[in-house]
């Protein structure tokens, strides 16, 4: 320290005084700032907490709590089948390594309230043990999980909203998922909106459940189904997720109507992904704007029907895809439109590929030419990845079309439709240019008037 | 001149010299570090996550490959063959440590949770795998050569298994039922995916 103000040889009394004084001042300035006020508001946190527990502890089966407005200390077990109610200014908060709501009791209700889960460890805001629980309207903002559902049967989770407030730059291995299933069975998941979290709605060795019409933002996967067997995801919409929705390991299920748009985010983003997935539905989806837009990996025997997959980067890819039915598709826009290999015994039919430039002798809408898909890419590029860099670059495009060798085993689409399936009850957002006698009348204006400038002000001058 | 020129020769002669050394340093094989952001399964395409699950081989022409699960690795080999595998890391499962795979210890139970429910975690040490196995209550022990003949089957059964037990849950005592699902937690936390 005296070396430093000795260095400051030119410095003299005056200004050092006046130097330490101003440094003094500010010091003293963020001090009162910053020290007082946090843990002034620190202790009154502390201090408004109404505790919980004994709220729930006082209650007898069958109970309705009707919570008033205000902060309440979590953590809590319910193990009697209460109903707790309140609104979004009812807020439970818990900080501590546990789950927030832990539920071990078959029949609970809860419904309105805020949770804040404020712990960044493998707990959830709500946990749920028991059977026929009803989880509805719940507004959590969670460092861990959401809803961690564990061995219990015919929850009802409906219109809950579900964030992810940690740090924004944690990984998804630092996050928990928003409702986190496993062995539990004949579940509803209706009208939930989750948002940033690792994977959105995760079911793993379930059965019988219903997953609709949920809203998945920024999410790793949207929807992620491990080892699922007679479920349905219907109508959801995803935006922005690394992938919308991982479907693996799935037999017997029903995907449709669901939307996953703008899945462009990560190297590996997709719209759908269906890995050995069989015998099940994947009907009326649309995809739109992905990285790829449906990818097929070792499954088979799935019906695959009405779908729109919209301006993705790939559209269809099929890797080792047997016998699936893939039907009345619309592929629009897309810079690949498909892509197979090692993909037999698809029946592929009536699809519109808007690339393709078909031949209709007999005027029934179907071209008699085929449309076959070039393996090419896909061979490429899972030799080395890299090879994506080249994509459409006019070498490439020359080198795809040479490479015609054994074309009767490509997967082929042997009636591709001549146009887009107009009758389909699909959102197409496609723009339909209204034959507008306005923007006629404008331009001709336009022009009168600068041809008049032109002429007045350049040419008769001269 | 001619000194100089000498001199050029000699250092081109290091340069060759070092790039020989340095080519021969890499048809050694060492394991790549995860990068979550950008690594999925050769195999199922989900995210391989830094964890103990992780597993890779690497080609002897140079590619390497990653896997979320061994069991994936395993689905690899069987559609590619082994023939052409350089080498092939796990992890173990307590410092996630790179290790051959022929040299560590494998402990398999349908049970644990892995990331494609295959069951299998893997040790660097006979003992650490046994003291997991003490720990867990569950668990058999196995070699590399013991996986050749495993099944590989993944534990996705457990949908009806576990069925039949929801509906035995009832009948049974509270407190065996907490501890017993408090384990099962810990188990899925470990895992987490």
């Amino acid at each position: 320290m005296n070396n430093f103000w000795d260095s400051l040889g030119t410095f003299d009394c005056w200004k050092k005084s006046r130097v330490l004084a101003l440094a003094f001042l500010i010091g003293m300035l963020i001090a009162l700032l910053y020290f007082p006020q946090d843990k002034a508001i620190a202790a009154s946190v502390e201090r408004d907490l109404i505790p919980l527990q004994p709220i729930i502890d006082r209650s007898a089966s069958g109970d309705v709590i009707v919570l008033e407005s205000g902060r309440y200390a979590g953590p809590v077990t319910i193990d009697k089948n209460i109903t707790i109610k309140g609104d979004p200014t009812v807020i439970v908060v818990n900080a501590e390594a546990t789950s927030t709501i832990m539920i071990r009791s078959d029949g609970v209700k809860l419904s309105g309230f805020t949770i804040d889960h404020d712990t960044n460890e493998q707990t959830a805001a709500i946990q749920v043990e028991g059977n026929n629980s009803e989880i509805t309207d719940l507004h959590i903002q969670t460092q861990g999980f959401g809803m961690i559902i564990r061995n219990s049967s015919q929850a009802t989770i409906k219109r809950n909203k579900i964030t992810w407030v940690g740090s924004g730059s944690a990984t998804s291995s630092q996050k928990g998922n928003g409702i986190d299933l496993y062995n539990a069975h004949d579940n509803y998941i209706d009208s939930n909106e989750i948002t940033g979290m690792r994977d959105g709605i995760y079911l793993e060795n379930s059965r019988k459940s219903t997953v609709r019409n949920n809203r998945l933002v920024h999410t790793r996967y949207g929807i992620h189904c491990m080892y699922i067997d007679g479920s349905s995801v219907m109508d959801n919409t995803g935006e922005e997720n690394m992938t919308g929705a991982m479907i693996m390991g799935v037999k017997n299920t029903v995907i449709s109507g669901n939307s996953f748009r703008k899945q462009s985010t990560n190297v590996h983003s997709q719209g759908i992904l269906l890995y050995d997935v069989h015998q099940s539905s994947v009907l009326n989806n649309v995809v739109e704007g992905n990285r790829v837009g449906m990818n097929i990996a070792e499954s088979s025997s799935n019906e695959i029907r009405g779908n729109a997959v919209l301006r993705n980067f790939v559209g269809i890819q099929l890797v080792l895809a047997e016998a699936n039915e893939f039907t009345r598709n619309q592929l629009i826009s897309n810079v690949i439109e498909a892509s197979a290999l090692d993909s037999p015994n698809n029946v592929m039919m009536e699809n519109y590929w808007d690339s393709f430039q078909g031949l209709d002798l007999n005027q029934d809408g179907i071209s008699e030419i085929s449309y076959a898909i070039n393996p090419f890419y896909e061979q490429l590029v899972s030799r080395n990845s890299a090879y994506q860099l080249f994509f459409q670059s006019p070498g490439m495009v020359f080198l795809s079309d040479l490479f015609t060798e054994g074309r009767e085993q490509w997967t082929t689409d042997k009636s591709p439709r001549m146009s887009m399936d107009k009758g389909s009850d699909l959102p197409m957002p496609v723009e339909i240019a209204i034959g507008n006698h306005v923007v006629w009348i404008i331009g001709l204006v336009l022009l009168g008037i600068s041809t008049f400038i032109i002429i007045y002000m350049g040419v008769l001058r001269k | 001149m001619n000194k100089s020129l000498n001199r050029r020769w000699s250092m081109l002669m290091v340069l060759m010299f070092g790039i020989v050394l340095l080519t021969a340093c890499g048809t050694k094989y060492a394991a790549l570090p995860i990068n979550e952001d950008v690594d999925i399964c050769a195999i199922c395409k989900m995210q391989v996550k830094d964890d103990a699950y992780a597993t890779q081989l690497t080609t002897k022409d140079g590619q390497n490959y990653k896997f979320d699960d061994i069991g994936c690795m395993n689905q690899w080999k069987t559609e590619n063959g082994t023939d052409n595998i350089g080498m092939d890391y796990v992890r173990d499962y307590n410092d996630k440590e790179w290790i051959e795979y022929s040299k560590a210890t494998y402990v398999y139970d349908a049970s644990l949770r892995t990331p494609m429910a295959y069951g299998i975690l893997t040790f660097k040490d006979k003992p650490s795998a046994e003291a997991f196995v003490a720990e867990q209550g569950v668990g058999t022990l196995m070699t590399a050569e013991d996986l050749a003949s495993h099944d590989w089957k993944q534990n996705t059964e457990n949908m009806d298994m576990m069925g039949e037990h929801g509906h035995g849950e009832e009948g049974m005592s509270d407190e065996g039922m907490s501890n017993e699902r408090h384990q099962e937690d810990e188990m899925k936390e470990e895992s987490g995916h």
